[in-house]
């Protein structure tokens, strides 16, 4: 899947067709034109959480070819053992943003229930009313704290990847100075294939575009002292709908990219 | 020291494959597997010292992990069970230890780490 994605021909592709469709001022044509994109968002984030394993199945089967080339060459042995450490790290990184994803993906499909009741254009889901279906002050929250999550969601992977690729690239070059040239054909190809970041960038700034274009159409309905609330409090990522989403705000700032926390406790 | 026998139950098959990689050695023996049905087969038909379970293995709702750690504590209550999570709360972290778990671990964990944490549990 990953370097095959086209976004004119697929997914979220069609959210540009959505965002075409928001230009009215009417809260009932908003609400449907909200859930049209908030199910592209919904798509987007499906295929995000889903469409990445084969690339990091790959990565840890890459891991075999290491094991083998350091039996050859096990002057390499220790060198290459840090940094495989530091995939298997990294390598959670995949399970982590799946899970991130997921939620943005169920929240959205929460609110898209909530704007049923405005697609109605039943009189109590006009804008600034709590009863009935979503406000437009609960949309433009969701779409200002979802797309908050979603962005640091990305940024994590991203760099996690990024990190990925050079520490398995330390490990070919390892193996290189010890085995010798043509030792670590396998390990070369497995970091070249490796796009998968490349993929959730595209198809991340997709949803993020229809959410911001969201966020842009409930401005005129928000009054400004709320406006300003919402701007703010985007921070603290927690959303209408969905619960708490906060960024998984990880730390790999570290060499190690380890994020024990204080939870750990040893036997 | 004895080698202590793991079951790493994730559904994710690339940190199955990768994390078995580094833990595996004399001190440890790994088995894998990535579904609950299986794991609890597995459980059955084999001793373990330690199961390593991820907290969810279906969708995001899931909780099986923890459905396998009430299964170890009611059933083999010699095994430790390790539970591991990528999107946890102190509220899960709370109910895992009230249940029984010996650990209670937020990914992404070092390899380096859970490694240590496996050779250094007292077990039996």
């Amino acid at each position: 899947m990953t370097g095959k994605f086209y976004p004119g021909r697929q997914g979220p592709g069609s959210i540009a067709s959505c965002r075409s469709s928001t230009g009215t001022r009417a809260w009932p044509d908003i609400a449907r034109s909200a859930r049209q994109a908030l199910h592209c968002c919904v798509r987007g984030l499906s295929m995000l959480s889903s469409s990445t394993e084969d690339e990091f199945i790959m990565i840890a089967e890459t891991l075999e070819d290491v094991s083998r080339q350091t039996r050859k060459a096990p002057a390499s042995a220790g060198g290459v053992e840090l940094n495989v450490e530091d995939v298997v790290t990294l390598i959670q990184f995949h399970d982590i943003t799946r899970q991130q994803f997921e939620r943005s993906s169920a929240a959205c499909r929460a609110m898209i229930k909530k704007l049923a009741a405005a697609d109605s254009g039943r009189p109590e889901t006009a804008p600034g009313q709590k009863s009935g279906g979503a406000s437009a002050e609960e949309l433009a929250r969701f779409c200002v704290c979802q797309a908050k999550a979603i962005e640091e969601t990305r940024e994590t992977f991203v760099a996690s990847v990024t990190r990925l690729i050079r520490k398995i690239g330390l490990i070919a070059d390892e193996i290189r100075k010890t085995a010798g040239n043509g030792a670590d054909a396998g390990i070369e190809t497995a970091v070249h294939g490796i796009c998968v970041h490349k993929f959730v960038n595209i198809v991340a700034e997709e949803v993020l575009s229809a959410l911001n274009d969201l966020r842009v159409e409930m401005r005129p309905f928000v009054p400004e002292e709320m406006w300003e609330k919402i701007t703010v409090s985007s921070g603290r990522t927690e959303t209408a709908t969905g619960g708490e989403t906060s960024g998984i705000g990880t730390d790999i700032s570290s060499e190690t990219g380890s994020s024990l926390g204080d939870n750990v406790q040893l036997f | 020291m004895d080698q202590k026998k793991v079951l790493l139950v994730d559904d994710e098959t690339a940190f199955l494959l990768s994390a078995r990689k580094v833990l595996e050695g004399p001190d440890l023996s790994i088995d894998t597997v990535d579904n609950f049905e299986e794991a609890i087969e597995m459980i059955e038909h084999s001793h373990y010292d330690i199961v390593v379970t991820d907290i969810r293995l279906t969708d995001v709702t899931s909780r099986e992990g923890m459905d396998i750690l009430r299964y170890v504590t009611e059933r083999h209550p010699g095994t430790k069970v390790i539970l591991l999570t990528g999107y946890g709360s102190p509220e899960i972290m709370e109910k895992a230890y009230a249940m029984g778990a010996a650990n209670y671990l937020e990914k992404p964990l070092s390899g380096s780490i859970l490694k240590s944490i496996l050779k250094n549990a007292r077990c039996g």
